[in-house]
């Protein structure tokens, strides 16, 4: 693991960022984030730095409710025996129903807003 | 769900793909159910050996998720060197049992990035979460503590 890299008083935000963008893609983000960490007390009203801080931060709980999955044992079956048939193309299957399919998703979403479907489908791209 | 000594370690079950449907290539992997917003539910790849997750750039689009709401970046994936961009997005977890969860997450999106793609990966969204698998039942056990950094 790469450790962060201090840097000397003298240093801009613009340099903290540059260390943790040069970081980031070497997939060292634990130092990424040290860095970050140490750059933000010095620099708080930078906007940059507040931008990565976000992007860094491990995943944060935004709420819980109470179980309300679907078992998609069926939708499964329904693609893995006839998926074939749409090849490049999103589909929305609910049950062991074809709800729709476009090489769109956008257009397929589109779809299932003018006509909801209960249970809600599961969505699926079907590579080439 | 389950627990460790008598506290709660995960608060979420729901089961698993354990291959892509309908794809040409059948291996064996872990896909679990995410939702990006409310009735869009997708089938992820939970990989914990990728640095980050990655969302379909099509799904991104469907989504209204576009480049000026991330920040720019470059990542090696595994199918080369990709410019792109990182963003934060709201997920949900869907449980059969349990609490559905909901969490925000860091992705990498990238228009050179295969359509229907999207990999749940360990910086940014794994990394906080408790996770656990059943391969015999394909079951797949969730939570997130609350620690923030």
């Amino acid at each position: 693991m790469a450790k962060a890299i201090k840097i000397s008083w003298e240093e801009t935000p613009e340099d903290y960022v540059a260390r943790v963008r040069d970081l980031v893609e070497r997939e060292h983000v634990m130092a990424a984030r040290r860095l970050v960490q140490e750059a933000r007390p010095r620099f708080p009203q930078d906007p940059v730095l507040a931008r990565w801080h976000e992007i860094l931060s491990p995943a944060k709980l935004l709420g819980r409710s109470p179980a309300s999955g679907v078992d998609r044992t069926p939708e499964i079956h329904w693609l893995d025996a006839h998926g074939a048939a749409y090849r490049g193309e999103w589909v929305a299957v609910s049950g062991d129903r074809l709800l729709g399919h476009s090489k769109s998703l956008q257009d397929l979403m589109a779809l299932l807003d003018r006509n909801p479907a209960n249970p809600r489908p599961l969505l699926h791209y079907i590579p080439d | 769900m389950l627990l460790r000594g008598r506290a709660p370690f995960t608060t979420g079950r729901s089961r698993f793909a354990d291959h892509s449907p309908a794809a040409k290539d059948p291996t064996a992997k872990i896909y679990v159910r995410v939702a990006f917003e409310q009735g869009s539910e997708v089938l992820a790849q939970l990989d914990t050996g990728a640095a980050w997750s990655v969302l379909a750039p099509d799904l991104a689009r469907a989504l209204g998720v576009s480049a000026p709401a991330g920040y720019p970046a470059r990542m090696r994936t595994p199918l080369g060197v990709m410019n792109g961009y990182l963003v934060r997005l709201p997920l949900t977890l869907w449980a059969d049992e349990g609490e559905d969860l909901q969490l925000d997450g860091t992705f990498f999106v990238s228009d050179n990035w295969p359509d229907g793609m999207t990999f749940l990966g360990y910086s940014g969204l794994l990394d906080a979460l408790r996770f656990a698998v059943d391969p015999q039942a394909n079951d797949f056990y969730f939570g997130l503590p609350t620690e923030s950094w």
